[in-house]
This record gives C-alpha cells, structure tokens and sequence, in this order.
C-alpha cells in the first residue's frame, strides 16, 4: 500500500548572521529533513509513525500525500507517486491534520459532506447512502445539523473523521488527531480509527506525540529521530525487548524521607516510591530487603514498563551514541 | 475532459451555495453590510452629481452616463470577484500560514478550490449596486448583457493580477499591504474615475501593469460605440493576464513549503 525507498528530503533556509551584511544577504543552508527512509506498510495495517518535534514525522506525511516533493529517493502510496499523480491520489486518501479542519466552521458538517460530495464526484444517492453509514455508525445523527462552530472538540473530531471517510480512502494519514483533546473524546477518536480499520479494511498512518494513541490503536510502530528510522518493529515485540525491565512500586505505612535510592528514580510521592530496575540483573528479594531499612512496606508490585518509556529509552539511547 | 470539467462547475456552484449559506447564517450581518456598501458607493455617485450639476452636466466631453458606466461595470466586476470567489484574498495568507496543504490534499483545481474557499459578504453591495446602475443606464437588454460581459472581463482582470500579487508571499512573505495599495489604492481608483482625468504617465501604467484600460476603459469606450479591434484587443490581453497568472501560481505551488500552522504572535 506504501511503498518508500531510500527517501530524502533537503529544505535550504536562509540563515541570518550579525550585521547589515548579515541582514541584506543572509546565508543559505541545506537541512535533512528526512534522511535515506525506506519502509512498507501492508494493506490494512494500522502504523504509528513517532519521533521527537522536528524528527521529519510531518515532512514524510507530506512527501506520501503530495504535498511536498521529494529531493530523492522512490515513493509509491495505493501504486501512485504522489507528487506526480496528487490529485489521482487524493481520491485514495484521507488525511486529518489535528491542527487543520476540512469541516466549514459557520455551516452544519452535513452542509460540508455534500460539497465533498462534489469534490470527489460521488454521485447524490451513493453519497447520501455513504453519509447515512457513517453517520449512523458513530452516532452523529442530530450533531451534523448543528453548524461546526457550535460543536464540541470531540463531537468536531468524529464529524471530521466522517469527512475523511465520505470517499472510501484506501488509506488514511492521520497526524496527530488526538492533539489538545481530553482523556474522552481521545478515547472516542482512537475507538473510531480501530472501527474504521476493522470494519472496511483501511490502511492508518498515525503520527502522535501521545504514545498512549500509538499503543491502543497500532499494530506496528516506526520512530524517526533526526530524519532517520531509529526503530520499526512491533509493537508487541518492541515492548517484549524491554520485558525484563520494570517499574517497581513500593507503598509503605507512613510517609518516607531521606531515601538514598541506588535505583533509576521514576517519581516519589509521600508513601510511595517507584523505581526502574532490569530485573535479570538484579532479583526482587534484594530490592525489597534494601528497601525494607526505610520503613513498613505494605504493597510492592512489578509492572512492564509502558511504551512511553520504551521509547523515551531508545531516544535516550540514540542521543547518547550520537 | 468534458466530464472533469462538468464536475468543476458543479464543485464551484456547490462551494459558492455554501458561501451563501453562510451568508444567510448571519442574515442581519449581511444585510447591514451590503446596505452600508451601496451607500458608500452612493456617495461617489451623489458627489459627481453635485459636480455636474455646477458644471451643466458635462465637463470635457465626460457625462453623468459615462460615470455611471464607471460605476457599474468595474463594481459588478469587483462586487463578483469578492463575492464569489473572495478565497483569492486569502490566497498570501494561505501561503505563508501553510493552509495550502488542505486544498493540495483536494482532487479539485486548485484555484478554483481557494478561491470558492472564502466570501467577502460585504462585496453582495457591490454586486447589488453596480447590477442596478447598470440596469438604469442601459438603454436595451442587450446593452444590459454588453455590461455583465465586459463586468466578466473585468472579473477575469482583477482576479488574475490578485492571483499575481498575492502569489508574490512565496518569495516576498508578508504581501497584505502591497496587494492592498495595489488592488484598492491603484486598480480600483484608475477604473473608477473617467480615463481622460489620468495623465500619460498614469496612461502607461494602466495600459500595462494595472491594467485598468484593457479592464474597464476600453469596455466603457465599447459601450458606447462598438469596436471589433479594441475588442478584441481587450481579449487578447485578458488572455495574457490569463496565462501570467496561471504560470505564477503554478511557480506557487512548486516552490510552496508547507508548514505546521500553530497560531503565533508577530
């Protein structure tokens, strides 16, 4: 379904240096963007791409969807190259960019899915079946009457992702969808994406800084970090790798101070202590008898560590070797 | 080919329909501004009837008539282009806050998309304004038709150098200003006021970069006597400006660099 080899990416800046020399002529430079990427998602698979701000995230999605071209390197996306063929390729995708709405904020969202009708020359009755669906698959029956500008954040983001899907896309780019929503309409949002993969087979590339997204809703994760993939396994083997290591949470009776921790501290709150150990290294009996000196330990459990760690782990680790 | 293009229209009327539903949404808005724009214009047309009036209703050969061509054909035209296809003002904004991505994300033309995308409600005085003068000036129906299709010239003028001025944000950046003197300060005060008032230096910028000559002047000149060589002169460059303009915005879209569109101060 996608399809990159040795993709590249250079933007030229101007770089401005001291001076009125500096000023009038400012220096240009060539920054990598994207550096040598080559992967392939599969029809069907749900991918979360993630790095750090300004890994390249936003620059591949824009390379996959037309709207930059490449410097170098092959892309195909549903057989297409998309800077060449953008607007045949429009037809096969979707994309919801959270900062962006396709929706007309003043009309009703109804009022919108009818002119996407047109723009993708969906004919009247098919699209008012397509609508009818949708509509009624995410409950949004009475909401779509109500101009957008009316709407909740979260009731905007389902109108917005019916939207996306009016002209059955082959695949859809969803970069950073869940961005500034609560804890709810997050979790409404990540139920539709696995209702739309499940349900008609949709491709999903997602780019989130929230990790929690990547780890509910994707199969298969890629990190990107400086313009190049880091890691693309997944995900289920990627937190396999990082099973020995665990968050230990020790709660005692009473408040504690004046803990001398040998341990990776991950946070102290009153009566609780939770700290990062490989536990093949060393064993839980000598954590709890070193332990036990600072007071009465009611409660002590090992957990896996969540995805979020594992990855800030491999950031981490990157940046060290650099 | 044909078939595109009958999906093209029917985008643009579908797109102009919800720029009218908007338009309805704030009713009261919308009738308020399209009075206060035909006052306004009403103005300019009281003040030149003074003048006329102290003159014995002609001065150097210009008449009451010919300023009211003035004030139709170039305010239908302006009237329209805000109107319609007002997504064309917002096309510098587009580029340098990055929003071009969503419509390069569309199947449909591109500029026809951006310029469907906004309406100026306000432009609907306009329209309404110059239409009427140009019913109550015309001493027939086809004169009548002559007047909406030198306004649709004009139309095709004023948005082909918008398209080529606010095109200039991909190099220059912030542009507002400079479409601003150049749209209202220079185009729109050369074809609202009678050609022979304008000097040769003036002349020569109206034949060339402001094209207000080929746009409403000739057309005017049409009016009155019709002239298949100034005629055709107009269409020919109309197309000229035509392809200028389609060559700027296609350099746009090459040259475009996308961004992540977070609101910022400065």
């Amino acid at each position: 379904m996608i399809e990159i080899q040795n993709l590249n990416k250079t933007f030229t800046k101007q770089v401005r240096k001291k001076g009125l020399k500096g000023f009038f002529f400012p220096e240009k430079k060539d920054f990598i963007a994207v550096n040598n990427i080559s992967f392939n998602v599969k029809k069907g698979e749900i991918i979360g791409f993630v790095g750090p701000n300004g890994a390249g995230k936003s620059t591949t999605i824009k390379m996959l969807t037309g709207i930059l071209h490449k410097t170098s390197g092959e892309v195909k996306v549903a057989g297409l190259d998309p800077a060449k063929e953008r607007k045949k390729l429009a037809y096969k995708i979707g994309c919801m960019f959270g900062q962006k709405s396709s929706l007309w904020m003043h009309l009703p969202a109804i009022d919108t899915y009818y002119l996407l009708g047109a723009m993708y020359d969906i004919p009247k009755d098919e699209l008012e079946r397509r609508i009818e669906k949708l509509v009624k698959q995410f409950g949004i029956e009475e909401i779509i009457k109500i101009p957008v500008r009316k709407l909740s954040l979260g009731q905007r983001m389902i109108c917005e992702i019916v939207a996306i899907m009016l002209h059955n896309p082959e695949i859809l780019f969803l970069d950073e969808p869940t961005i500034g929503l609560d804890i709810m309409v997050k979790e409404k949002v990540r139920k539709a994406i696995l209702e739309l993969n499940e349900k008609f087979g949709t491709t999903i590339f997602l780019t989130s800084h929230d990790l929690s997204d990547i780890e509910k809703v994707c199969d298969r994760i890629i990190i990107i970090d400086d313009g190049k993939i880091i890691k693309d396994e997944n995900i289920e083997e990627l937190k396999h790798e990082y099973l020995s290591e665990k968050f230990v949470e020790i709660i005692y009776d009473e408040n504690i101070e004046n803990v001398d921790f040998e341990y990776s501290l991950v946070s102290k709150e009153e009566n609780k202590v939770v700290i990062k150990v490989d536990v093949s290294k060393i064993k839980m009996s000598e954590i709890l008898e070193k332990f036990m000196k600072y007071g009465n330990i009611i409660d002590i459990e090992a957990l896996p560590l969540p995805l979020e760690e594992v990855i800030y782990d491999i950031y981490t680790r990157v940046e060290e070797k650099k | 080919m044909l078939m595109e293009a009958k999906n093209t229209i029917n985008f643009i009327i579908k797109s102009i329909i919800c720029n009218i539903k908007i338009a309805l949404e704030y009713k009261k808005s919308f009738v308020m501004q399209v009075i206060f724009m035909m006052v306004n214009n009403g103005f300019f047309l009281i003040f030149w009837g003074v003048v006329f009036g102290i003159n014995g209703g002609n001065i150097n050969g210009i008449g009451m008539k010919d300023i009211m061509y003035l004030w139709s054909i170039p305010v239908i035209s302006w009237g329209a282009v805000h109107f319609f296809f007002g997504g064309i003002k917002e096309l510098n904004t587009y580029i340098i806050s990055g929003t071009l991505d969503t419509y390069l994300l569309q199947p449909k033309n591109m500029f026809f998309n951006i310029a469907t995308s906004k309406c100026d409600l306000a432009a609907c005085g306009d329209l309404v304004y110059g239409t009427i003068l140009g019913i109550i000036v015309s001493d027939s129906i086809l004169d009548f038709l002559m007047i909406i299709v030198y306004s649709i010239i004009g139309l095709i003028f004023l948005a082909s150098i918008m398209v080529i001025v606010r095109s200039l944000a991909v190099w220059l950046g912030d542009v507002e200003n400079i479409a601003h003197v150049y749209e209202q300060s220079l185009f729109a005060t050369f074809t609202t006021y009678p050609e022979a008032i304008f000097g040769k230096g003036i002349k020569f910028l109206m034949f060339t970069v402001i094209p207000a000559m080929y746009a409403v002047h000739f057309p005017i000149r049409l009016m009155e006597k019709f002239d298949l060589k100034i005629f055709i002169l107009v269409i020919v460059v109309m197309i000229i400006y035509i392809l200028i303009a389609k060559y700027i915005f296609s350099k746009v879209l090459e040259k475009y660099e996308s961004g992540n569109n977070i609101a910022m101060k400065g």
